[in-house]
């Protein structure tokens, strides 16, 4: 096959001095689906960001179809071919599909009265539609979408656009488990066309399942461009960190015969959770699995005491949590971490001391009504040592500065410093790298080691199955099937998920 | 209390930028009036700070303001808005003035306390009803703040009109407090009284409040992220409605200072809109205490010395509001290119 792309030696360094990409040289064949990986802050947005046009290079050159490329902003490289679906998406949302796909371009379709001919348009975006197999319609509404139909449209918009040379930034870590394997499908489709596919992704799994070659960045720095069958996931994901370790995972078992937090017929008022009951003992991790949006954030709420309940029980060592709020319930000896760092676990506009004390200081960790500075610095800085949070010299800077592992790491490291008889965790590991994921997820371990309740709300069923003694799954806000370490089956579980069995 | 610092190249020279935008239009403005724009800020600075009378005079101004503008900064802390100090100032004078002509507690300084007490507590009270109305109703206290400036306006026309209108007077306005209520001026030829060092340790109070006290950590986080600080089990309502009520206390307490140590009575057109300057003051000093007490310096010195350059120029003394309004606009626009963007 042909080369499509080549860069060589492609720096970037931006003006605060970080060094994003350090002489990168790799190639992309015409017609190859090209995944690129690595960890958070590898370089790998850098590196597309790039391609797209969006920044400059600071040194090196990038040939694209055999000619210098250096794009000064997306609409050149649009001009060229080249298309990008960002990870969050940029769509009108209260247009229909058409208009999106269209917009930018819609002056094709006016006639000589200056009016754009809509007929003409839907026609030109549901011949595309059909090209593609996709089940979506040129009259609907962004808004009414599901999140993978809109991915849909963002490929559509692409695609629409003639283009033969698309990015996509991690387009599954919106998607839920069975949605990604029609998407992933779609991409080879895709492929088929005669497109080249460059995909980025977190996921090994994914990145085994489609790509043909493999090329790997750490820190910034290339470690190699290699075919599939040359190597595995282990070996991929050594050297994504740099490291020989050990990345498989099992669950451990601390089991005790003590139920730590009991609960029966759980119905919140919004209607979600339906009749839910569940036990956990110490020492146990319990992991809730499900589809999004069928009662995970319903649970954490309810668990946080957000979200009152309509009828039901919930008892912390035989005493009634139900009428406490968030504070008693702290008090009672439960932390939280939240599925959403920067809105609800962290306040990314102050200071990294100011946030490792949030909560603590209502048990007089640092004085009880002027605050001990001294304490809370040494409070922040031990949170910082034992979960290898990132953070310059100064912990007087906003969290905000903080890359998004880094702020997980100093969220969790937070809410285990309670040592809480139970832990509440919602999605804890969300798109943070494989190492941070790790020492996550031991930091777990080491809790339920010590006799405390893990509740592990995720809607990535690897770690769940990494990390639970016992598996919860979710549909409809119901429970509908239970599984027992060593027992789990992923099909059986998926059926259970997307509610074609239970 | 852990301040985020990141002080750059960039923005020191923004900074100085600002400064020399907002002097150049100023000189603009003198200039347009028909003075020379260095003479005209001479006699601001003179007529400001020239000897100490007018220094004392000065100083003396800040005193509303300062507290005004704390009356905005507490309630921005937990992210409330709280526009009424204008109305919670006039209660809070009206309350000084009813307890001073009517009770006598014996001892000067016990009244004066009480007074003071009282007034603190009728602006609270003026704070009272649009927090609550805000966390049980949900109704926006920008709103209610403002109309209740009006509603609080008309309430006290209508008091020192009727109820208690001094029967003695021409003018709608009430009787003088009793003399022992009077906060005595400290120098003679000035009005100068220690209702400035009142205000003064009240910024100070603030300040270490904010800084170093787990409620004023407690506002913090509260204003920064309600929903983080709700799930850090902080008590977001009670901390938001807290901040209201010493918002309006510190309103209250501008007034009833105002009625001791100035005026000793309530008339028409009490407040030239104090609660508005000091409005504008917290914007620009960014709610931080310390720079509240700068800022209402600055506005205190245009105030007075806009009365010299009108003494002595064909510059009318209503250019101070100009003066003002300038600097607002040019600190909101720089503003954006100081915090508003990120770097990287």
């Amino acid at each position: 096959m042909l080369q499509i792309l080549a860069c060589d030696k492609v720096s970037k360094t931006y003006p605060n001095g970080l060094e994003a990409l350090k002489e990168v040289s790799f190639e992309v064949k015409k017609g190859e689906i090209h995944a690129i990986v690595g960890e958070n802050g590898a370089g790998k947005s850098t590196l597309m960001n790039i391609l797209f046009g969006m920044i400059k290079p600071s040194s090196g050159e990038i040939r694209f179809k055999n000619s210098l490329f250096s794009p000064k902003h997306p609409s050149e490289a649009i001009g060229l071919g080249i298309g990008m679906v960002h990870q969050h998406f940029k769509l009108v949302q209260s247009i229909t599909v058409a208009e999106n796909v269209v917009l930018g371009m819609e002056n094709r379709f006016q006639n000589k009265m200056r009016k754009i001919d809509r007929a003409e348009m839907n026609r030109s975006v549901a011949s595309l539609i059909e090209k593609l197999k996709m089940s979506i319609s040129p009259d609907d509404k962004i808004e009414n979408l599901p999140i993978s139909k809109k991915q849909q449209v963002e490929i559509l918009k692409v695609l629409y656009r003639d283009t033969d040379f698309i990015i996509l930034d991690e387009p599954t870590a919106v998607l839920a488990p069975n949605e990604v394997e029609d998407f992933l499908e779609f991409v080879m489709e895709i492929q088929k066309m005669g497109k080249t596919v460059v995909f980025i992704s977190h996921r090994l799994g994914e990145v085994f399942a489609i790509a043909d070659r493999i090329t790997i960045l750490r820190r910034g720095t290339l470690v190699g461009t290699y075919e599939k069958k040359e190597v595995d996931r282990e070996s991929i994901a050594n050297m994504m960190i740099g490291t020989d370790t050990d990345l498989t995972e099992h669950p451990e078992d601390f089991l005790k015969e003590e139920v730590l937090l009991s609960v029966e017929g759980l119905v919140d008022i919004s209607g979600v959770l339906r009749d839910l009951s569940f036990k956990l003992h110490a020492g146990e991790i319990l992991g809730f699995a499900g589809v999004g949006g069928n009662g995970q954030e319903e649970l954490f709420e309810v668990l946080a005491g957000n979200l009152k309940l309509s009828s039901g029980e919930m008892e912390l060592r035989d005493s009634s949590l139900v009428q406490l709020d968030t504070l008693g319930r702290r008090r009672a000896g439960i932390a939280y971490i939240t599925d959403d760092r920067m809105k609800k676990g962290l306040a990314p506009d102050r200071s990294i001391i100011e946030n490792s004390m949030a909560g603590h200081h209502k048990f007089g960790s640092f004085g009880k009504a002027l605050i001990d500075k001294s304490k809370a610095r040494s409070f922040a800085r031990s949170i910082i040592t034992d979960y290898d949070v990132r953070t310059g010299k100064n912990l007087n800077t906003a969290v905000k500065a903080l890359s998004g592992g880094n702020m997980q790491k100093l969220l969790v490291g937070r809410e285990i410093a309670y040592n809480p008889a139970i832990l509440v965790a919602s999605q804890p590991t969300a798109g943070v790298d494989v190492a941070a994921r790790k020492l996550i997820h031991d930091s777990f371990r080491k809790l339920s080691e010590t006799g405390s309740g893990v509740i592990l709300i995720s809607g990535d069923l690897e770690e769940i199955m990494d990390l639970a003694n016992r598996i919860i799954v979710l549909y409809r806000g119901r429970a509908v099937a239970e599984m027992s370490y060593p027992d789990y089956d992923t099909t059986e579980i998926g059926y259970y998920m997307t509610g074609i069995r239970g | 209390m852990f301040s985020v610092r990141a002080l750059s190249m960039r923005k020191i020279i923004l900074s100085l930028l600002l400064v020399t935008c907002i002097l150049s239009v100023w000189a603009l403005i003198i200039w347009f009036g028909g003075e020379s724009p260095v003479k005209g800020f001479l006699y601001i600075l003179d007529g400001s700070l020239g000897n100490h009378y007018q220094l004392l005079s000065t100083l003396n101004k800040m005193v509303p303001l300062i507290l005004a503008a704390a009356a905005v900064a507490v309630p921005a802390w937990t992210g409330m808005w709280n526009i009424g100090g204008e109305g919670q100032l006039l209660l809070g004078a009206f309350g000084a003035v009813l307890i001073g002509f009517s009770v006598d507690f014996g001892v000067g300084l016990v009244n004066i306390v009480v007074a003071l007490i009282v007034s603190a507590a009728f602006g609270m009270a003026w704070a009272a009803w649009p927090a609550v109305f805000k966390i049980k109703l949900r109704m926006d206290e920008v709103v209610t703040t403002l109309m209740g400036n009006y509603i609080a306006a008309q309430l006290i026309a209508y008091l020192i009109n009727k109820p208690f209108r001094d029967p003695r007077s021409p003018l709608a306005q009430t009787p003088y407090v009793k003399s022992s209520y009077v906060i005595p001026y400290l120098f003679e030829g000035s009005q100068f009284s220690a209702t400035f060092f009142v205000a003064v340790s009240v910024i100070i109070i603030l300040f270490v409040f904010r800084r170093r006290l787990l409620t004023g950590y407690e506002f913090e986080m509260t204003g920064s992220n309600a929903v983080f600080a709700e799930l850090s089990g902080i008590r977001v309502t009670k901390m938001k409605l807290l901040s209201m009520l010493i918002g309006g206390a510190l309103a209250g307490l501008a007034g009833g200072l105002l009625v001791l140590g100035m005026t000793q009575r309530v008339m028409q057109s009490f407040s030239p809109g104090y609660g508005f300057t000091g409005l504008l003051i917290c914007l620009l000093a960014f709610n931080e205490p310390l720079l509240i007490l700068g800022i209402a310096f600055l506005f205190s010195v245009l105030q007075t010395g806009s009365v010299n350059l009108q003494l002595f120029t064909s510059v009318p003394a209503e250019i101070s509001g100009v003066l003002q309004a300038i600097m607002v606009l040019f600190v909101a626009a720089f503003k954006t290119f100081m915090v508003g963007r990120r770097d990287g």
